[in-house]
């Protein structure tokens, strides 16, 4: 006569136990795997505001040797276009004004560049000008800002530095 | 010799060690997604692109984020906001950790810039000079 042994019996139900426990942790793990798959990285990019300055009437006289690159960011027809300077080159085109940077940047980067936005401007129009400058390793990135939008005066540009 | 019966066998015996794996994976399963929801990067806009940008694993302390969406609607987690308050909650924050905090903007690439520029001008009242934009790389 064959005799059931009381092992046999106890390691099947340990099996059967153990089973929905699998399925719920394999739910959960394909579960984590497409909610992290669709979830977008972000990044940041970096700026660096010259804080405290912002109220002061006139701004002290530093030397610019090399000078200081304004760009005027203006919405024409729907459209950014960027002035290089006062009375300089006009980029529809802001592949061509990162070429220009590029070009810039080949002399010097320690030249301050002065971001003067127009309010209608895109956020994302912004981000493309200052990531090219960025981009060209030019680490002295301003805004300007206007004496009407701080309550002290002070229409002297950078809020940044 | 003791022959176990049949009978012992097959008695039932209720196993709670996996319901209770099973109900305690659950609660940390709830706990992290109600995090996930409540947290300032679920609100979903069109960040601008950007190829110069960086990862943010080292500065995830002290930090306030600032939500623009498309519909200019300014937003701290999950909570609409206006930008005196805004002001307040940079001034706060300047003031406990001037020189770790640091505030990040995540303005929808449609959003105008007049509503970015005074973020940035509260900040720079307050003497923050870290401003962080969040982007997507290119």
């Amino acid at each position: 006569m064959r005799i059931p042994s009381s092992r046999h019996a106890n390691s099947i139900g340990g099996d059967n136990a153990m089973t929905p426990m699998i399925d719920v942790v394999f739910l959960l793990l394909v579960f984590f795997v497409c909610a992290a798959a669709s979830q977008i990285h972000e990044q940041l990019l970096p700026a660096e505001l010259a804080a405290g300055t912002i109220d002061s009437v006139q701004a002290e006289p530093k030397p610019r040797p090399f000078g200081e690159i304004w760009l005027f960011l203006r919405m024409e027809q729907g459209h950014v276009r960027v002035q290089l300077n006062q009375g300089g080159t006009h980029f529809r085109d802001l592949k061509l004004l990162a070429r220009q940077l590029q070009f810039l940047a080949k002399e010097t980067t320690d030249v301050p560049i002065i971001l003067d936005i127009d309010p209608d401007v895109p956020l994302g129009d912004m981000i493309t000008v200052y990531d090219a400058c960025y981009g060209q390793n030019f680490r002295s990135i301003h805004f300007a800002t206007r004496a009407e939008s701080t309550p002290a005066g002070a229409g002297e540009p950078p809020a940044s530095g | 010799m003791r022959i176990p019966t049949q009978q012992r066998t097959n008695s039932i015996r209720f196993n709670v060690t996996p319901l209770i794996d099973i109900v305690f994976l659950l609660i940390i399963f709830f706990l992290v997604s109600t995090h996930f929801v409540r947290s300032e990067t679920s609100v979903s806009i069109q960040l601008p692109q950007a190829g110069s940008s960086q990862d943010d694993e080292q500065e995830r302390l002290k930090r306030l984020v600032v939500t623009i969406d498309a519909e200019q609607n300014y937003l701290v987690g999950t909570r609409a906001i206006d930008m005196p308050e805004i002001e307040r909650l940079i001034f706060d924050g300047a003031e406990q950790s001037q020189s770790e905090f640091h505030v990040r903007i995540r303005g929808d690439r449609s959003v105008p810039y007049r509503l970015v520029e005074p973020i940035m001008i509260a900040c720079a009242r307050a003497g923050v000079s870290k401003v962080r934009f969040a982007v997507i790389a290119k």
